[in-house]
Order: structure tokens, then sequence, then C-alpha cells
């Protein structure tokens, strides 16, 4: 049995190694060009179906590549239209902070007193003797605050804060405010010399409907166009506010009162944000 | 493994290697599973003839893989005498071992991602097989 065996390794060894020559063989023969013509048979029979499955190998790559590519872009949509959002809310919060940056460095670069408190307000509409503003930060002025403009005009307020107006009613978040030339307003001035500041003169500015007039000036009290006019701190205003300045001087000379134009300092329609007085 | 199953197999492979799998890919495993159901003696006739027409397909030099797969076939037959780990990772190793000295010898490259899949497709059938294997007469792996 064991010799039995002992052949049929051997035998098994012997067909191994004519194999192996075989394939040796061949090998060389290939090398000498001796199967070309078979190469061509094989090629030219097997093309089509060769071709057939490589277009389907591209298809699926190119499948994949598509999926893979849809899915990048949608991951990168993802995450950039979450930097776009949180970008716009940064740009958003920035916008608001230089709006207030630039408001409160208005009301710093002037002479008004620093224990006095504001509220800013923007400007929405400015029609005939009244203006509406929105308050911002939520403030919700009384009946009869002060509205006035931080302004570095020095040429004409000499950084004062200009008088605006003062409010007359809240409608929700919208706020009334009646100019000077309002009928309704009836404010206590001093005329100061525009120059020296000296004060020359006491009176009433009224409004008139389209504009105001310097009234109540005792005839013997000076006046000379250009002078400020400033509010004297009676009737819940504060004090040294600028309505304007002296315009044309009217005098009769019957009359023991003299009068004057009271020309604006500053455009309210051209503004975008003034402030409330909350507390002087 | 039936002899027709085997050339079947071999044709359908052949044909879709290179242009739908990768180049070199489940020839390694039909040798292996030729050889360990049939022997050595018996299969090498078609261990030869599987080289040749992959050459053919593929557009080699004839006789190359014929050469490799006899001398891999002959060396992990006289070799599982010697080597006794778990069976499957030996007939695993011995497909891992053709396929890499056809890549190497007649493409010049070694394709690892291709080889570690028919590695694992490998193991998974010499371990169900195993059982079915064993129980056939007079080719036992020992």
């Amino acid at each position: 049995m064991a010799r039995g065996k002992g052949l049929q390794i051997q035998s098994t060894f012997g067909v191994f190694l004519i194999f192996l020559t075989l394939s040796f063989l061949t090998y060389l023969a290939e090398s000498k060009g001796a199967f070309k013509g078979l190469h061509g048979i094989v090629q030219n029979t097997t093309r089509p179906a060769r071709e057939a499955l490589y277009q389907v190998r591209q298809g699926l790559t190119l499948s994949t590549e598509i999926f893979t590519e849809y899915t990048r872009v949608n991951q990168k949509n993802a995450e950039l239209e979450t930097r776009v959002a949180s970008l716009s809310s940064s740009l958003a919060e920035l916008s608001s902070l230089r709006e207030e940056n630039k408001r409160m460095k208005l009301l710093l670069g002037t002479n008004l007193p620093p224990s006095w408190k504001f509220e800013a307000a923007k400007l929405v509409l400015s029609t005939g003797d009244e203006i509406t503003l929105i308050s911002l930060g939520g403030f919700v002025p009384e009946i009869g605050t002060p509205v006035v403009i931080a302004e570095r005009d020095e040429g004409q307020t000499g950084d004062r804060g200009v008088y605006v107006g003062k409010v007359e009613k809240n409608i929700g978040e919208e706020v009334l405010v009646i100019k000077p030339s309002n009928s309704l307003s009836k404010i206590g001035v001093f005329v100061r010399n525009k120059d020296t500041g000296e004060r020359r003169a006491s009176g009433i500015v009224v409004g008139k409907g389209g504009e105001a007039l310097l009234d109540q000036v005792l005839s013997g009290e000076k006046l000379a166009e250009g002078d400020l006019i400033v509010t004297s701190g009676e009737g819940k205003l504060p004090p040294e506010l600028i309505l304007g300045y002296v315009g044309k001087i009217f005098q009769n000379e019957s009359s023991p009162w003299k009068q004057a134009e009271v020309k604006a300092v500053l455009q309210p329609d051209k503004l975008d944000y003034v402030f409330f007085i909350s507390k002087y | 493994m039936s002899t027709r199953l085997f050339l079947v197999l071999t044709l359908a492979f052949a044909l879709l290697q290179g242009s739908l799998l990768p180049t070199v890919f489940a020839e390694g495993l039909l040798i292996v599973l030729l050889v360990f159901s049939r022997g050595l003696k018996r299969s090498l006739p078609f261990i030869f003839l599987v080289g040749i027409v992959f050459d053919l397909f593929q557009s080699r030099a004839i006789g190359g893989s014929s050469l490799v797969f006899v001398m891999l076939a002959g060396a992990s037959w006289y070799l599982r005498s010697y080597i006794t780990p778990e069976k499957g990772l030996f007939l695993t190793g011995a497909v891992l071992a053709i396929n890499l000295a056809r890549n190497y010898f007649v493409f010049n490259s070694i394709s690892v991602l291709p080889s570690i899949i028919i590695a694992l497709i490998s193991l998974g059938i010499f371990n169900i097989l195993q059982p079915i294997v064993s129980s056939r007469r007079g080719y036992e792996v020992q």
C-alpha cells in the first residue's frame, strides 16, 4: 500500500513536471510569435462582449462618482448655507452696532450734559409741522418728552443739542412729535449772542403752522439777526437747547413787544436718528 | 467541483475580468477549488488550460499564467502536508499567493484591494465548503 502511494506521488509529480515544462515551452513559443494569429482571433471574437461589459463598468463608475459628488455638493451646500446664515446674522449685528456707535458718537461729541439720559429714535416721516419717529430699544416716551438732534455743526450750533420737537402722542410703535412750527407749540426761550453767548432777550417761540415766530420780546431788549434762540427751561423742557436763530425782526412802534422770524438750524427731514431726552 | 463547471466559470471570469471586474480576481480561487477537490494530477491539464484562456482573453503572453498557476498549484498541493494551520486560512493563503504572483509576473503590478476582497470571499467559501470537502473520498486536505 505504501508502495502504491509512493507510485501515485511519483506519477503526480511527473505530471506536474510535464505541465510545468509544457507551460514553459508555450511561453517560449509565444515569445517567438507563434500564437499571433490566435490572439487576433480571440480578441476579435470577444471584443463586442468586452466592450459592452466595459461600458457597464463605466456607467457604474460614473453613477457612483455622480452620487458621491452629489452627496459632497449637498453637504458643502448645507455648510455654506449655515455659514451664510451665521454671517448674515453677524453682519446685521455689526450694522446695528455701527449705527449705535454712530449715534453715541454724535451724543458724545456735543456739550449736552452727561447726566442727561437719551434714548435713540429713527426718523420715519417728516410732514409739515410733525415728524414721526420709531423708538429704538423699546423706550416708550411720555407725552411732552423733548426730542433733540445731537449735532456737531459748530458753525451753527456750537456743539449743542438742537431742539426738534416734543412728543405729542404714541401710536403703537410710532411716536408723533410736533415741531416748534406746529400751532400747538409754545416754548419759553432766551436769545443769546451767537458769538459771546451773552443773554440778550427772552420771549416765547410760537408755532404758526409752517413757521415759528419769536414773540413777546420786550421792545427794550436787543435783538439782532443771527442771534441764537435757546430754550429757557420753562414748560418741562430742558434749558439751552437750540431752537434756531433770529431772522427778520418785526417791531411795531406802538407795541411793547417785538417779534422775529425763527430760522431753523437744521432740516429734520434730512436726519436719520434723533434722541428723546428721557431724563434731565 | 466538476470540470464542466470549472470551465464555464473560467470562461465567464476570463471575459469579465479586465472589462467589468479587476484584471486579476477569481483565478486563484478557481484553481484552489479544483486542485483540492479533484487532486493535483487530475487538475493539472485544466490548470494549464485556465492559464491559456486567461492569457488569450487578456492579451497576455500565452504560457505565462499557465506557468504561474501550475507552479503554485503544485507548491500548495505539496505543502498541504507540512503546513497545519486552520484549513480555511491555508487555502485562502494559496488563493492569495496565486493572485499576487499572477499580478506581479504577468501584469507587473500588485492590486491590493481586489486581493483582499477575493481573500475574504475565499475564506468564507472554504469555511462553508470545508465539511463538504472533507467528506469527499480520497482528496481530504491533511
